[in-house]
């Protein structure tokens, strides 16, 4: 079905999020990384000077693209000129494929910024699976679709959250984004069992696994991707890998970026990790 | 409540900053989070994303005012502001004529009266950045057309090419407090009008003269060549054109 590039490269193995910050060191070192994951709202204006700089990135690591613009759950119309842009910078970076929240981000014009979430229920589950589909129309290409960290709980939520996002997979025939951290912040926020979460994922609908790490609040946490992957997150990832051990897997940081070393060394432990598993399935 | 109407209720609940009595009630307490701090929370995600948004536009504002009182007024602006952009990078523009305001307002801003100008040499910083680089302009085509077509044509400017006329040495003090090496440099005290242009990756900024102003400014409102002539300004078009400044015609 995809008609991103025709010659898309495959994605194994351990990546990061590409950071600005980083972009000059990894141009001129080309350090060990299997693969790099670009968030697309950050590259969509005609210039600037990340362009160029792209077009390099994409000749020495396979890509991805990761969204934060799409309102998937939005009730407003679908952002057809957004999916567009994302569309032609797929294209132009030969990206493997694209990523995108469970959540809305915009209505009555006005835009958050944020992934804002929404009520697992059937009013929602329909409303989704209609918008992925639509979604994958316009890109011409299959959607992976990751789960979200959530500060909110609504009382017309009636299912949890790994039925919603397993239901969603399969009646949109969509792809998923398993974001490890974003488990264990929901966990620790509203109690919601992570290790069950992993039991029961579609696992072959799974193409890709996000790290990052969270800040502690006073009462909750935060998912702000601004400290190293946290133990119980690796442990979470691991029994995910134990499932699967071939999923891609990328860690991400995005504020109080610390030296390119910092994320060299998670890459290095979440490889580990896949050895480690590997070797006691082998 | 419905899927939409809670989507727009929340929202709204992110512009204004105020919690809706209703909506609380769709929510449920968690151990550690009551539904007014889950609102809370998202809140507080959306302005500072906001305010850092703006702090990354406005870097010489924020090092004039210091990052403490940018920041609260970054809050003023967002509480009446909300992103109209699904793009980030298109937030903040109005900020120039909100400082402006708030200079005229605030007694400990009154010094500061140049700042709406220097806000706004931000704004068109920041859009030169991401705008798409100048093409050549098509000195083939333009012969090809007729004496009265020619008369007829508008220029178009660069995207990449921005100019503003300032009351205030708003250049100046922006160089000053851009590099922040520290060295003592005075400003002088004339206005100033700035040009500001990216070629490939680098952006420069330059004082323009006013003649060139009143040409860019008659470019940009979409004049034609016959009018360019009769103001007197033609003799710069190829000066604009050489350096990259206009792009096109039509
Ligand atoms: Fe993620």
């Amino acid at each position: 079905m995809s008609v991103l590039a025709s010659n898309v490269r495959p994605i194994s193995g351990v990546g990061i999020g590409l950071r600005s910050q980083h972009i000059h060191e990894i141009l001129t070192t080309l350090p060990d990384l299997d693969w790099l994951e670009l968030l697309a709202d950050n590259h969509l204006a005609e210039g600037g000077q990340s362009v160029d700089q792209l077009d390099s990135i994409s000749k020495h690591y396979p890509l991805t693209l990761h969204c934060v613009g799409m309102s998937l759950a939005s009730v407003e119309p679908l952002d057809l000129e957004y999916c567009q842009r994302i569309k032609r910078l797929a294209k132009r970076v030969n990206a493997s494929w694209i990523s995108e929240h469970l959540c809305f981000s915009a209505a009555l014009g006005v835009y958050s910024h944020d992934l804002l979430p929404i009520p697992y229920n059937k009013e929602t589950l329909a409303h989704c699976v209609q918008r992925v589909q639509q979604i994958q129309e316009a890109l011409g290409d299959r959607l992976l679709v990751e789960n979200v960290s959530s500060y909110m709980t609504f009382k017309n939520s009636d299912m949890s959250e790994i039925s919603f996002i397993s239901a969603l997979a399969e009646q949109a025939d969509c792809d998923l984004l398993i974001d490890v951290n974003n488990i264990y912040v929901n966990q620790l926020n509203h109690g919601l069992d992570g290790k069950a979460y992993i039991d029961h994922l579609p696992v072959e609908r799974v193409r890709e696994i996000h790290l990052a790490g969270y800040q502690q609040q006073e009462n909750f946490v935060l998912d702000a991707h601004n400290n190293p992957v946290s133990e119980p997150v690796w442990a979470l990832y691991q029994r995910l890998i134990e499932r699967q051990p071939n999923i891609p897997t990328l860690i991400e940081w995005d504020n109080d970026i610390p030296p390119l070393q910092v994320l060299l060394d998670e890459v290095k432990k979440a490889r580990q990790i896949i050895q480690r598993v590997k070797e006691a399935q082998a | 409540m419905k899927l939409q109407t809670m989507q727009e209720v929340f929202i709204k609940q992110l512009s204004q900053f105020e919690s809706d009595a209703t909506f609380l009630t769709q929510l449920t307490s968690t151990s550690s989070l009551q539904p007014e701090q889950q609102i809370e929370i998202y809140q507080n995600n959306v302005r500072g994303a906001l305010q850092s948004c703006l702090a990354q536009i406005y870097p010489v504002c924020c090092t004039i005012l210091g990052e403490q009182y940018f920041k609260q007024l970054a809050k003023g602006y967002i509480q009446h502001h909300p992103s109209r952009h699904s793009d980030l990078n298109g937030y903040g523009e109005s900020f120039s004529a909100f400082i402006s305001e708030q200079c005229q307002q605030r007694t400990e801003l009154f010094e500061f009266s140049y700042l709406g100008d220097l806000v706004q040499l931000e704004w068109l910083y920041h859009a030169v950045y991401y705008a798409a680089s100048a093409s050549l302009f098509d000195f083939d085509a333009f012969a090809k057309l007729s004496a009265s077509q020619q008369e007829n044509s508008v220029f178009q400017l660069a995207p990449c090419f921005q100019f503003m006329a300032s009351d205030f040495p708003v250049l100046s003090i922006w160089q000053l407090n851009r590099s922040a090496t520290g060295e003592q440099r005075s400003v002088p005290n004339n206005a100033e009008k700035v040009g500001i242009f990216r070629h490939e990756n680098q952006i420069s900024l330059f004082e323009i003269e006013p003649l060139e102003v009143d040409a860019l400014s008659l470019i940009q409102s979409g004049v034609s060549l016959q009018t360019l002539v009769q103001s007197g300004v033609d003799h710069l078009l190829p000066t604009f054109i050489q350096k990259g400044w206009i792009v096109g015609f039509g």
